[in-house]
């Protein structure tokens, strides 16, 4: 596969491979991975300092008043009964609102940007990367911040997050080894990998993204070992940090709570032929909630992950089961505030995509890609009922000159058991500058 | 060997709270399952919380009464002796919160085929969203009708269903309903079905017919559905709550302790105190009311063995000899100034307030006529301020009797 393809097929390969490298799509500058990588121009890669980054702008609309709440719903707390982060508009699965509208809700929120059921454009991200990689030496040293201007009902909600910060050091050259300290992705599934909104191939993440694609804080050590006799490779991807994997609205990384870390890890195996590029991977996690001052609270998750590109075909799937224990003590810790409570938690999930990227571009417009994907997810907070939901997302992308990516999806929310029935899809567009 | 049993409960359900702040909620689901361990559960033992079909219900058995009296057919909840503005009274417990948030009102449903001009109820069971596994399950439900002409009778069984349905909704009552496993009620000897539940009053004291003792079963069970499955609770009644932003407003119940060797504090086993309205405060606070060195149980000298059980704990008692009635309705009342008890005890180890050589207690006609009791809110919130103590538990309760009135 080469390195001038087009966009969409290289975000496709690129993510797949940084997934497999355990680090993010900077690091593509230290290791050429011909089969599937994508290699930047030699001349950034002799700069030892380079700054890069992206800014999305997004246009969304919600049905309904945004949020997946029935307006006669006093049940406690109100985000029990639903699924709050049902009408994502963005990479980052903010929803369009939250407002419980007073009601009573527990800490199980999304972010919001506070559009309710209007059409509004936003700035979803403006992110700056700045690296550093002195030539010759093994250090590898990485920082992201990223701006969010939002307008909520409380007034200017702006954030600036560091979403990542880490330094990596790969002791042999002769071997995919590296060691992380400091912020970095999570090494559960694949989903992580489009964390960012140039790097998805849609809009909106999946289902399950905010339990599998949260940003830790800790260390992670990353080996994948060849096997070229076979075309194959096995990686190993494996973490403890503070918070698990979960996205930091619902469980920040920034301290630990409970002073224990929490391990995750991910075996991969690859396979790669010369047209054909198959990939599977299990995930694991282990360890105390990060939302409570007690160890006596553990979280278990388990996934799996497959991806198939065979040309312009993608296809791509995963599937998660989790447990949070019942927290033993009053109180919540997230990332949008304190909550009253941490139940016992069950959730099963999964998604399918499949994309294809037309075989044809010029230089201006160097690629078209359609996709759709199917979610599904099945939680219980403990006492409750089973909430199930499903979601449907169409939508294309066009990318325009290798930095410029137009795309629009609808997304299609249906509320099967457990939730009362709610009008809450979204139409939303993003418009993604890469510099 | 009963005597000592009950010496061990009390010790027992006085012990100092549990360390560490573990938020805990207890039910009589759990009353139940713990019953036979006699776990502590916020100060109270969970074997006194409910009696179990053949066992002696608490407080009308030894040592309060001569003999044992067994409850019978189901379990029942135990009704707690009391006072209420100066009059006996008596209430269940059917949820202990410990280190925990305030319960929020949880939303029910009542079907009906119409709103107006007055709501009429299709007839059906009652619909709850949540059962007591639910980490904010609450007895205390704010009803809403919901108007659906057309439905079967239990055609909506869950609160996902009539949400779901986008029906209208009508505010209707805010009752107090605790989820508990079927065949309960107040506790109960066999064949009685009538009466106060007062454990220590007669029903002549009530202003009734008929003889000692019976009991009233104001708490009846009902049936509801829970997430599409019959789930049974105590019908508790309406109103028993203020609520506030779908909180329940908290009332202190003030229960008498002493201070335990181990430095926590030791409950007694008599009337705690109830709020002002206490048909309106279902959701209470334990509050430990330290029973000062300058004071005393009134116990009628005829209870020999709770008269011994208390100065075994290191409490005075004042035991002159009273007419059967007024020592009912006055039993286990703490009195504030024992200095103003009249009369020589005819049991060793009582309050004695006669200089030597005195005459005995059958000359004083009202011997404790001068008394203070702490019998009311009001009277033991004028104790001083150190010796009232609120603690981390708070309680569902069910007031079934105050004075004369039985609980509506």
């Amino acid at each position: 596969m080469s390195a001038r393809l087009a966009l969409v097929a290289w975000v496709l390969a690129s993510a797949a491979w940084a997934q497999d490298a355990g680090v993010e799509e900077v690091e593509v500058v230290d290791i050429d991975d011909v089969t599937t990588g994508y290699t930047p121009p030699e001349e950034q890669s002799h700069e030892a300092l380079r700054f890069t980054g992206y800014v999305d702008v997004g246009f969304a609309k919600a049905t309904g008043d945004g949020t997946s709440w029935v307006d006669s719903d006093t049940r406690v707390p109100l985000d029990y009964g639903a699924d709050p982060f049902a009408t994502a508009v963005n990479s980052r699965g903010e929803v369009a609102s939250n407002d419980a509208d007073g009601r009573f809700t527990n800490g199980f929120l999304p972010r919001s940007v506070g559009i309710g059921g209007n059409a509004s454009f936003l700035i979803n991200t403006a992110s700056v990367d700045v690296r550093f990689q002195p030539r010759g030496l093994p250090i590898f040293v990485f920082a992201r911040a990223q701006l969010m201007p939002r307008l909520l009902p409380t007034g200017d909600q702006t954030r600036l997050e560091l979403q990542q910060a880490f330094g990596r050091l790969s002791p042999f050259a002769s071997q995919e080894l590296a060691f992380f300290l400091g912020k970095f992705d999570s090494v559960f599934g694949i989903e992580y990998l489009e964390n960012e909104a140039n790097f998805r191939v849609g809009v909106t993440p999946s289902l399950i993204a905010r339990y599998t694609t949260g940003h830790g804080l800790g260390a992670k050590v990353f080996y994948r070992f060849q096997l070229p006799s076979v075309m194959s490779a096995i990686s190993v991807n494996a973490a403890l940090t503070n918070n698990g994997t979960r996205i930091e609205a619902l469980v920040p990384p920034d301290a630990s709570v409970m002073g224990v870390p929490v391990a995750s890890a991910r075996i991969g195996y690859e396979l790669n032929l010369k047209d054909v590029q198959a990939k599977a991977g299990f995930s694991g996690l282990y360890g105390p909630r990060n939302d409570q001052r007690t160890t006596g609270a553990r979280q278990m998750a388990f996934g799996a992950d497959v991806r198939l590109n065979w040309g312009g075909l993608s296809l791509a799937g995963e599937l998660l089961q989790l447990v949070d224990e019942q927290g033993t003590l009053q109180g919540k810790t997230t990332g949008q505030g304190p909550a009253e409570l941490a139940s016992g938690f069950n959730v099963f999930g999964l998604w399918g995509r499949v994309a294809y990227t037309l075989p044809w571009k010029t230089s201006v417009l160097t690629g078209v890609t359609l996709y759709g994907r199917y979610d599904r997810r099945q939680a219980l907070f403990q006492g409750y009922t089973w909430v199930t939901t499903q979601r449907f997302t169409v939508g294309g992308r066009v990318d325009l000159f290798e930095l410029v990516a137009l795309k629009a999806e609808g997304v299609f929310n249906a509320e099967m058991a457990g939730a009362p029935n709610v009008d809450n899809d979204v139409f939303t567009a993003s418009v993604v500058f890469t510099w | 060997m009963r005597f000592q049993a009950i010496a061990v409960l009390v010790a027992l359900s006085g012990c100092a709270e549990p360390e560490g702040l573990e938020a805990k909620v207890w039910t009589v689901e759990d009353f139940l399952r713990l019953a036979p361990e006699g776990q502590d559960l916020g100060g109270f033992r969970a074997d006194q919380l409910v009696v179990l079909e053949g066992q002696p219900i608490p407080f009308r058995s030894r040592p309060y009464a001569a003999s044992d009296v067994l409850q019978g057919p189901g379990y029942g909840l135990t009704p707690f002796p009391a006072f209420a503005d100066g009059q006996p009274a008596s209430f269940t417990v059917t949820e202990i919160w410990f280190a925990h948030p305030t319960p929020w009102i949880q939303p029910g449903y009542v079907m009906a085929s119409r709103l107006t001009p007055e709501p009429t109820p299709l007839g059906g069971l009652n619909i709850f969203p949540v059962g007591v596994e639910a980490t904010f399950y609450s007895p205390f439900w704010q009803l809403f009708y919901a108007l659906a002409p057309d439905a079967g009778q239990d055609e909506f069984r869950s609160a996902t269903a009539v949400l779901g349905a986008h029906l209208p909704l009508q505010r209707a009552s805010l009752v107090y309903c605790p989820l508990a496993p079927a065949d309960g009620g107040v506790a109960a000897p066999a064949g009685v079905d009538a009466g106060p539940t007062h454990p220590w009053l007669l029903v002549d004291d009530v202003g009734g017919d008929g003889g000692w003792p019976q009991a009233a079963r104001p708490m009846p069970m009902a049936t509801s559905w829970v997430d599409g499955t019959r789930v049974p609770y105590f019908r508790g009644g309406v109103d028993r709550i203020e609520g506030v932003d779908q909180l329940p407003v908290e009332h202190p119940l003030y229960t008498f302790a002493v201070a335990a060797s181990d430095g926590g504090r030791a409950l007694l086993p008599i009337p705690a105190v109830l709020p002002e309205e206490p048909f309106r405060s279902s959701f209470v606070r334990r509050t430990d009311v330290l029973v000062g060195a300058s004071s005393a149980v009134f116990v009628p000298p005829d209870r020999p063995e709770l008269i011994a059980l208390l100065r075994g704990m290191g409490v005075k008692v004042a035991c002159p000899q009273l007419d059967e009635s007024t020592a009912r309705l006055r039993l286990g009342a703490v009195i504030d100034q024992a200095s103003c008890v009249r009369g020589r005890p005819t049991v060793s180890g009582c309050v004695d307030n006669e200089p030597d050589g005195g005459g005995d207690d059958g000359g004083v006609l009202d011997p404790i006529g001068g008394c203070e009791f702490l019998d009311s809110a009001a009277a033991v919130r004028g104790v001083n301020s150190s010796r009232i103590i609120p603690t981390e538990t708070t309680l569902a309760i069910g007031v079934t009797q105050v004075g004369r009135e039985l609980g509506p």
